[in-house]
């Protein structure tokens, strides 16, 4: 028979800052989120709700109800407030779910301060529902828990009944009729809805015909149905700890060269890949650290233009890598560190030309890379500015189905970078005669001046006019900065 | 013995499964390409050749750009994967969009001056080598050997002489090797011969003139440009020989 286990961490929050603390459980206490004036209580433990406090008030409000209810001659303890640290609470879960882990290997973290356990085959139950709120209880996050073949009725007695309870299978129904409808996971709509048909407890709601219920809130209807009456199967998504990917070698002997460094290399990589394949991973990043013998220590990044798990193209990048920035001494221990990231695959259209295995071309980018230096290879991209000549480079990714042909060659137009100047004699603002070491001659025809200028806001303004000029040696493009008139031959038309 | 014998014999060995053994690639397994221009098609015989050399030769304006574009352009609009190495770093993204290139199916390899200055001035790099046309011949030969691309357009305009006669001296047979009996084919854009003979065509381009439309003033607009082209060399069974053409560009 299937069994659930539930532990509920009551004021999850309240109860780590007070851990941290170290404050008395009993003491009143919020935590609260946002800057002044917005600042927000988001949670607050029993002895604070007693004095009226609730999650949702201002922490003005909060302190003021406080106030109020001490000067109304009620027994209130201090209010203590603190900010929310969600990273200590991410911690305090993490230790939670750890203790749940030495009970059963399957358990679900479903919310701050609540797992959901597979306590199914258990030889003893009890004594694993008690170790578990003892090892709660020594890490300072006092829990309750419940145990039910259902598992709707094991959380939600978790979350209304103190210390360990059991539900038994022929009291999962009675215990179910006995809650309120606010414990079912309902939308705000189906609340207020419930609410106009009377419906206060969830037997009542169990009570109502399935397909009345489908018929007014779809899908979720059922759900509910199904709930209510302790008939739904839910699927525990058990936890799983973040995989390392990790390699590490100290050697004998001192490796000296890429070639030596290569036969570990390889191998390393190698088990790396076949650790990351049985995850279904593969590396985004691979990371490098190295020991040398003269004691120094070196770490770098080999960043991947594609997920990789192939171990032979890892050891070329790694190769490249190392040919463009040695290590610069011999080698004594290596370490290396995958980022895997889940492996994508890549359905292919059956009418679209193949692509490049995109393995082989990351390497191939990679390696071309290594030739012209960062920042020189990719598509070009025109850039959303009107300057002339401005465009940027994208990371190439081509894909995509044929495109329509245009009919009739565009004219070609190469440019001078950087551009060359020039010496222009102009007649009536109109350039005749060019001079400079990529065109000189009489200009034969000539159309512009196309004026342009932007980026005025800036230290790096232009305002340009420009000319098409036909000179014996062919059609070149004139550029004449207007602020300083100084002529440019900025390209030719090929 | 006959051109039409010597295809004869090709075909029968084909046929025989022995088509490695044949030196002209089988225009039925990978046909010739459209360039764009209806006339330079006609002069090479149907289209540029696939897994073949081809150059083009031709001073600054003499329309090698505008070939070297316009295969680009038919091969992205088919889809195809086309990689520009830019020697010279002319290439301009804004004309070549114009020129109908699908942009994002082009890789372009800027060659970086900086780099190759830095290369050459660093202690120990004794004899200067011309590292900037080096580099367009390195990544050429990693573009060609990974057969991730349909077209490789290799620029080498605007190069100095000293930088083309390193080109010259490159293994050019090695990538005729390299791109054989596939899909790969590299169009070389240069202003005089460095393939050597491992060019299955040579096409020679001059400038004839631009055209403008207007007569004066800001009316005047430049329209388009013609060159003539005409098939310098060529290998057996393509194209013809010492004849030429007109192209023109529309702009």
């Amino acid at each position: 028979m299937k069994l659930y286990g539930c532990l509920w961490a009551a004021d999850f929050p309240v109860a780590v800052e007070q851990r941290r603390s170290a404050s008395s459980a009993a003491a009143a206490a919020v935590v609260f989120s946002g800057k002044a004036p917005g600042v927000v209580v988001d949670a607050a433990n029993q002895a604070a709700r007693a004095a009226g406090v609730r999650p949702g008030m201002t922490l003005a409000q909060a302190e003021g109800r406080w106030i109020a209810a001490q000067t109304n001659g009620e027994k209130a303890p201090p209010l203590l407030a603190a900010e929310r640290d969600e990273a200590a609470e991410h911690r305090a879960q993490r230790e939670l779910l750890d203790a749940a882990l030495t009970v059963t290997p399957r358990v679900e973290s479903t919310g701050p301060g609540m797992l959901a356990l597979d306590m199914s085959g258990l030889r003893d139950v009890h004594a694993s529902a008690r170790a578990l709120a003892a090892q709660a209880e020594q890490l300072g996050l006092p829990a309750n828990i419940a145990v039910s073949p259902n598992r709707f009725a094991a959380v939600a007695a978790a979350q209304t009944q103190p210390g360990i309870t059991h539900v038994y299978p022929d009291e999962v129904r009675g215990f179910l009729d006995s809650l309120t409808v606010g414990m079912l996971p309902l939308e705000e709509h189906e609340s207020r809805t419930l609410g106009l048909w009377g419906v206060r407890t969830v037997g009542e709601l169990a009570r109502l015909s399935p397909d009345e219920l489908t018929a007014r809130f779809g899908d979720r209807g059922a759900r509910l149905s199904k709930l209510a009456r302790g008939e739904s199967e839910s699927v525990l998504e058990a936890w799983e700890a973040p995989r390392v990917f990790e390699q590490h070698r100290e050697f004998d002997w001192q490796l000296e060269s890429i070639d030596d460094l290569s036969f570990p290399l390889a191998d390393m990589l190698k088990s790396l890949c076949d650790d990351l394949e049985r995850h279904g991973a593969s590396v985004s990043t691979l990371r490098i650290w190295l020991k040398l013998a003269d004691g120094s220590r070196q770490e770098r990044a080999v960043p991947l233009g594609y997920p990789l798990t192939d171990a032979e193209a890892l050891l070329k990048l790694v190769r490249i890598e190392f040919g463009a920035k040695p290590p610069g001494g011999a080698v004594e221990a290596l370490r290396l560190a995958a980022q895997a990231t889940p492996r994508r695959y890549v359905q292919h259209h059956l009418f679209e030309r193949a692509r490049p295995n995109p393995e082989k071309l990351a390497v191939t980018l990679m390696r071309i890379q290594e030739i012209v230096g960062p920042g020189h290879l990719g598509s070009p991209a025109e850039a959303a500015v009107h300057r002339p000549g401005a465009f940027h480079l994208i990371p190439f990714e081509p894909g995509g189905e044929e495109r329509g042909s245009q009919d009739a060659p565009g004219v070609a137009f190469r440019r001078f970078r950087p551009p060359v100047e020039a010496e222009v004699i102009e007649e009536k603002k109109t350039p005749i005669y060019v001079s400079s070491a990529a065109a000189e001659g009489s200009v034969e025809r000539c159309s512009g001046p196309w004026r342009t200028s932007g980026a005025w806001w800036t230290n790096d303004p232009w305002d340009l006019a420009e000319w098409d000029v036909e000179l014996p040696d062919g059609v070149f493009r004139l550029s004449c900065e207007r602020v300083e008139e100084l002529w440019q031959v900025v390209g030719v038309y090929d | 013995m006959s051109a039409l014998a010597v295809s004869e014999l090709e075909n029968l060995l084909r046929r025989q499964g022995l088509g490695s053994a044949v030196k002209t690639p089988d225009p039925a397994r990978y046909p010739p390409v459209p360039t764009g221009f209806t006339e330079l098609d006609r002069l090479l015989g149907g289209g540029a050749p696939r897994g073949e050399i081809v150059a083009c030769l031709g001073d600054l304006s003499a329309g090698c750009t505008s070939v070297g574009l316009s295969i680009a352009a038919r091969a992205t609009q088919r889809g195809e994967k086309a990689a520009y190495v830019d020697a010279s770093d002319g290439f301009d993204p804004a004309g070549a969009a114009r020129a109908g290139v699908e942009l994002d199916r082009l890789l372009w390899v800027r060659c970086n001056a900086r780099k190759a200055n830095a290369r050459r001035q660093a202690p120990g790099q004794r004899f200067g080598r011309p590292t900037q046309a080096a580099q367009a011949w390195k990544a050429t030969k990693i573009l060609a050997s990974s057969a991730a691309f349909e077209w490789i357009v290799l620029d080498l305009i605007g190069l100095a002489v000293n930088e083309l006669r390193e080109m010259q001296r490159s293994p050019w047979v090695g990538l005729r090797q390299a791109i054989a009996q596939g899909r790969t084919s590299v169009l070389v854009l240069a202003s005089e011969h460095v393939t050597g003979s491992t060019a299955a065509c040579t096409l020679r381009c001059k400038r004839r003139s631009a055209a403008w439309r207007g007569s004066r003033g800001p009316s005047v607009l430049l329209t388009g440009t013609s060159f003539e082209a005409s098939l310098e060399s060529r290998r057996r069974g393509m194209g013809r020989a010492s004849s030429s053409c007109l192209l023109e560009t529309r702009r």
